[in-house]
């Protein structure tokens, strides 16, 4: 059985110091699996549904809902799965799976409420009853399980047993104690309520989860004015440092977008409203791929030194309506067609703007990328978001007069800056990034999906960079 | 499709696709980027909605966030 794995409170950004639990979606004993969301955190910026990282059993709550804690911080201890248990392990970059609920057979879970978890003589105290089946079973009938005399194999408590319980529970051979479900117990201990006083509708008069008075809506959960307010102050502490400690190199270059917009029309032309592609992301998948082929400014500042990255995870700065802005990640960026990071930052967006980001998508950009858009200015000099090392901006696509081969057109042009941190890289650097983007915007080097192409603008499938 | 019609479809779609904005007090020929604050995630989420709800798929590149939400009406009455 391997140890207790700790569950921190993640870094949800650059700006991130610290968050403030606002609620656990999980309690002692429950099983958990890779991408469940088991809680919910406040940060400065937006409230976001924290996901877990390992499959396993939830041993011990270590924060209470509404105390602010700094990044870093155990949350809760996992008791995880031996690897190579099925739906232990699965690749980072996938997505969690939908599995059957799964009978852990080593690893048996807690099913103790608060108080007795954080005793540590009780933790490792093997439970009877390990199937979550039959603890959901016994908690539904407001019978505690491990008070059961088990009559399966190994003396464990059957699903047969938790009934004949709840049969018998109104005789006197249930204790005091055994008048609450043991989850009742657990939101109790949680919320402070004295269970005493809550009349119970289980056999018995035993008092179950449901009984506990309604819960008020999320506590800490800014709205309006506060939030915008706490958004800009997270703002402001990054762009501070970012100043402060960065010393900022920016180079321009004015790239022509005929091609490049010519592909997505002809692509747009016969997709369907919801399969179209934006310029938008056609300049996110460009500037991923080039990052991919000048490491110096894709990666971190650490101690002195320039670490470059492992791949590509493009921070995309969303602006907020009420002002001020977020960073979401596309993670691989380099990896994906245009139609991927179409469909990624469609995504990112829309949680962004419904204040429903999950911690995946937050964390772990090693270049950030700001595109003023439709309305925008025709360039935008950034501020680094440290730890990064680099900033690409892009202003509005406006048309020009442009030369090309010695005779002057009228061109769609959009101007790419690079903000690079002097101490990692030099200007040539930069120079060097801003040239192959524009010689990956005039190629048919990007690919706009990743399906086999049938007549769609005539374009011919490039090789994936491996 | 008559104007009203399409001016119903138009603020639903925009009730899905941006829940905060309240169009009655916006100027409605006016740029949607000026006016409500609409990026072209936003229009392209318009039109995406609009395509799904009315069955008119608007062509790319006929409303963009420089458009108003006249423009787009008009556009989707038209169809």
């Amino acid at each position: 059985m391997s140890a207790p794995t700790e569950f921190t409170m993640p870094s949800l950004g650059a700006d991130m110091d610290a968050g403030t639990l606002l609620e656990w979606r999980v309690g002692p004993g429950d099983h958990v699996r890779r991408g469940d969301v088991v809680a919910v955190v406040d940060t400065e910026k937006s409230t976001i549904d924290v996901e877990v990282f390992v499959t396993g059993v939830v041993e011990e709550l270590l924060v209470q809902p509404g105390t602010e804690v700094p990044v870093g911080t155990p949350l809760a201890t996992i008791r995880a799965e031996e690897p190579g248990h099925p739906g232990t392990v699965s690749p980072p970059e996938q997505q969690p799976v939908e599995q059957p609920v799964e009978i852990p057979p080593e690893t048996p879970p807690e099913s103790a409420p608060a108080a007795a978890a954080s005793d540590p003589a009780r933790r490792h105290v093997e439970s009877r009853v390990q199937s979550p089946l039959v603890r959901h079973h016994a908690e539904d009938l407001g019978v505690d399980p491990e008070r059961l005399t088990g009559t399966g194999p190994g003396g464990r408590v059957t699903r047969h047993d938790v009934d004949v319980a709840a049969r018998t529970s109104s005789a006197a051979d249930a204790p005091a104690a055994a008048g609450s479900s043991p989850a009742a117990r657990r939101r109790a201990a949680e919320r402070g309520i004295d269970l005493a006083a809550v009349p119970g509708t289980g056999p018995g008069g035993a008092v179950r989860e449901r009984d506990l008075p309604p819960e008020a809506p999320r506590t800490a959960a800014r709205t309006g004015a506060d939030r915008s307010a706490s958004v800009r102050t997270a703002i402001a502490r990054l762009m501070e440092r970012s100043n402060a400690e960065i010393p900022h190199f920016h180079v321009v270059s004015t790239i022509d977008m005929s091609a490049a917009l010519a592909r997505l029309a002809a692509a747009n032309a016969t997709r369907r409203p919801a399969d179209r592609l934006l310029p938008a992301a056609l300049l996110l998948a460009a500037v991923a791929r080039t990052a991919a082929r000048h490491p110096a400014l894709n990666g971190h500042w650490v101690d002195g030194h320039a670490v470059p990255a492992d791949g590509v995870h493009l921070g995309v700065a969303v602006s907020l309506r009420g002002g001020g802005l977020v960073t979401p990640v596309i993670r691989d960026a380099d990896r994906l067609a245009v139609d991927e990071v179409m469909r990624r930052l469609g995504d990112l967006v829309g949680r962004v703007r419904s204040g429903s980001l999950r911690s995946s998508d937050l964390g772990g950009a090693t270049l950030t990328v700001t595109n003023l858009g439709e309305q925008g200015a025709e360039a935008v000099f950034g501020v680094i978001h440290p730890p990064q090392v680099a900033l690409v901006g892009f202003g509005r696509i406006v048309e020009r007069p442009w030369a090309v081969d010695g005779m002057l057109g009228v061109r769609p042009l959009v101007t790419a800056t690079l903000a690079g941190d002097h101490r990692a890289a030099d200007g040539i650097a930069g120079s060097r990034f801003l040239a192959a983007l524009d010689r990956l915007l005039q190629s048919d080097d990007l690919p706009l999906t990743d399906l086999p192409l049938t007549g769609e603008g005539g374009a011919t499938r490039p090789e994936e960079t491996p | 499709m008559n104007l009203d019609d399409a001016r119903a479809a138009v603020l639903a779609a925009l009730a899905i696709v941006a829940p905060e904005i309240d169009p009655s007090d916006r100027d409605a020929s006016a740029p949607m980027s000026v006016e409500l604050e609409l990026d072209s995630m936003d229009v392209f989420s318009l039109v995406t909605e609009l395509a799904a709800s009315t069955g008119t798929e608007i062509p790319d590149g006929e409303i963009t966030s420089n458009s108003s939400l006249d423009d787009l009406v008009e556009r989707l009455a038209a169809a």
